[in-house]
């Protein structure tokens, strides 16, 4: 199928201005945010403004950096326990058992079908009714965020395992390979390589979700940011500083992934 | 501590009265987001120099941006900005709108993508008019593509509204948490709310899983 169809049926790049265009493209525009930009002017509290200082933000410097800490901290554990339980159930899916199989698709849908939040506080205030044993509100975040990814990296790992061609489980067979040395040396190694993009798209993803973590207070930097805010009373500052870095390094992380995409393609 | 049926029973209307607003939340939020996201869809596949550059720029802010911390700004920060006062419930539909509507522009702009551009050449060959182009030949089409990847924007946006319970939205979760710290009863009130987002969810995913299948299908 070919594609690429915006440049066929939208010629408008490639043609010169019509007065409809010169309406439609710019004036249009032009007014709605000249429009919007004036609303905001006219309301706007402008003394409130003229007392905003970000340099306030400074003294919580080291707060905020534990809080970062935390939410790398956090991140990185879980994906890897969510990539070590994806690819086991991957993995576990081809043995032929339908009941096994039967059980991996409820815990792969449970997971994914339940709220990141929900999952966080059923483990952390539910869970130990059964278990007897309380965790903390860090290691409730790490559960809730490992098993949830989970979920979504043993897709990533299946989707994975299928791209292989027929002709590597045909020449491992026709090697007489046993299944183990199948699995560990000719499967899974080439499947590591195929998932490193969609596990780099899931991992800033799970960057992001752990800042939901923030409703049990867990430590991580969206919980420093909403305590410092009400600490302070300054909520604009803090929260924007804890937006921008959460943007920056969001930025950061997806051009490493577009990176990473560009050295598996070649 | 036994799980007990009564006290589900008991909190059950409140649970359901909840899981209302948070259809409500998402049905509002999620109207919201299509209208955003054609417009800034149009914007960067339409408008050229500022208005294209506007319109990426929405997108990859707030794809980045987390949900919670645009919550939690929209919530705090436009009061002392402006002197309105938005309630909980306005706040929380534009915050899960403003991110909603990035991804919806994005899943617009690959709707449109795909059609393969015979189909408008073709059009225009037969001399079909540019609203009967629109309406009889790219509309179908793009929105047989675009089905599975805005229900799976529903099913986020549904899991997205349990975070709205922080600034006080009462929603489902909301009630849940509310109720449990009252009577301790964490265990049966938790498994009650996670069934129930279970159970909105579950339906649309497992549509989203066929009709992704039947595309595939389709193609080869």
């Amino acid at each position: 199928m070919k594609t690429g169809a915006v440049v066929g049926w939208v010629p408008v790049t490639r043609r010169a201005l019509t007065r409809s265009d010169l309406i439609w493209f710019y004036l249009v525009p032009a007014i709605t945010v000249m429009a919007l930009l004036v609303t905001v002017l006219f309301t706007i509290d402008r003394e409130f403004v003229s007392t905003l200082n970000f340099s306030n933000i400074y003294i919580y410097r080291y707060a905020l950096l534990q809080g970062l800490y935390n939410t790398l901290l956090i991140t990185f554990l879980s994906l890897l326990l969510g990539i070590s339980i994806g690819l086991s159930l991957a993995c576990l899916s081809y043995y032929p058992s339908r009941p096994l199989r039967w059980f991996i698709l409820a815990y792969v849908e449970i997971m994914r079908d339940v709220p990141l939040v929900v999952a966080l506080f059923w483990i952390h205030f539910a869970l130990p009714l059964i278990t007897g044993y309380s965790t903390s509100v860090f290691q409730s975040g790490f559960i809730a965020m490992a098993l949830q990814s989970s979920a979504y990296l043993s897709d990533v790992a299946r989707a994975g395992i299928q791209a292989i061609p027929a002709g590597q489980w045909d020449a491992a067979d026709a090697l007489g390979l046993t299944t183990m040395s199948k699995w560990a040396d000719i499967i899974l190694p080439q499947t590591l390589k195929i998932m490193v993009p969609p596990l780099a798209n899931v991992s800033i993803g799970y960057f992001k979700a752990s800042s939901a973590l923030a409703l049990l207070s867990v430590g991580e930097l969206m919980t420093v940011g909403a305590r410092i805010s009400s600490y302070s009373f300054k909520p604009i500052e803090t929260l924007t500083t804890v937006g921008i870095i959460y943007l920056g390094l969001g930025y950061m992380l997806s051009s490493v992934t577009h990176k990473l995409e560009r050295l598996v393609k070649t | 501590m036994a799980f007990s049926f009564r006290v589900l029973l008991d909190s059950l209307p409140t649970l359901l009265f909840g899981a209302i607003t948070t259809i409500q939340l998402v049905l509002l939020s999620l109207a919201i987001s299509i209208v955003l996201g054609g417009v800034v869809c149009a914007g960067r596949v339409l408008g050229r120099g500022l208005v294209r550059s506007l319109s990426i720029a929405y997108v990859s802010l707030f794809r980045t941006l987390p949900e919670t911390v645009l919550i939690f700004w929209l919530f705090y920060c436009i009061p002392l900005l402006f002197h309105s006062k938005p309630t909980a419930m306005q706040s929380a539909i534009v915050a899960l709108a403003i991110p909603a509507g990035a991804y919806m522009a994005e899943i617009f702009r690959a709707g449109i993508d795909a059609i393969p551009s015979g189909q408008l050449e073709a059009a225009k060959a037969l001399g079909l008019s540019p609203l009967s182009i629109v309406y009889d030949i790219i509309a179908p089409q793009a929105l047989r593509t675009m089905a599975p990847p805005i229900l799976g924007l529903v099913t986020i946006l549904i899991k997205n509204s349990a975070l709205v319970s922080v600034i006080g939205v009462e929603e489902l979760f909301y009630h849940a948490t509310v109720q449990a710290s009252q009577n301790y009863r964490y265990f049966e009130l938790l498994t009650a709310a996670a069934l129930l987002y279970f159970a909105m969810i579950l339906p649309l995913s497992i549509a989203v899983q066929w009709q992704e299948r039947r595309l595939i299908t389709r193609s080869h």
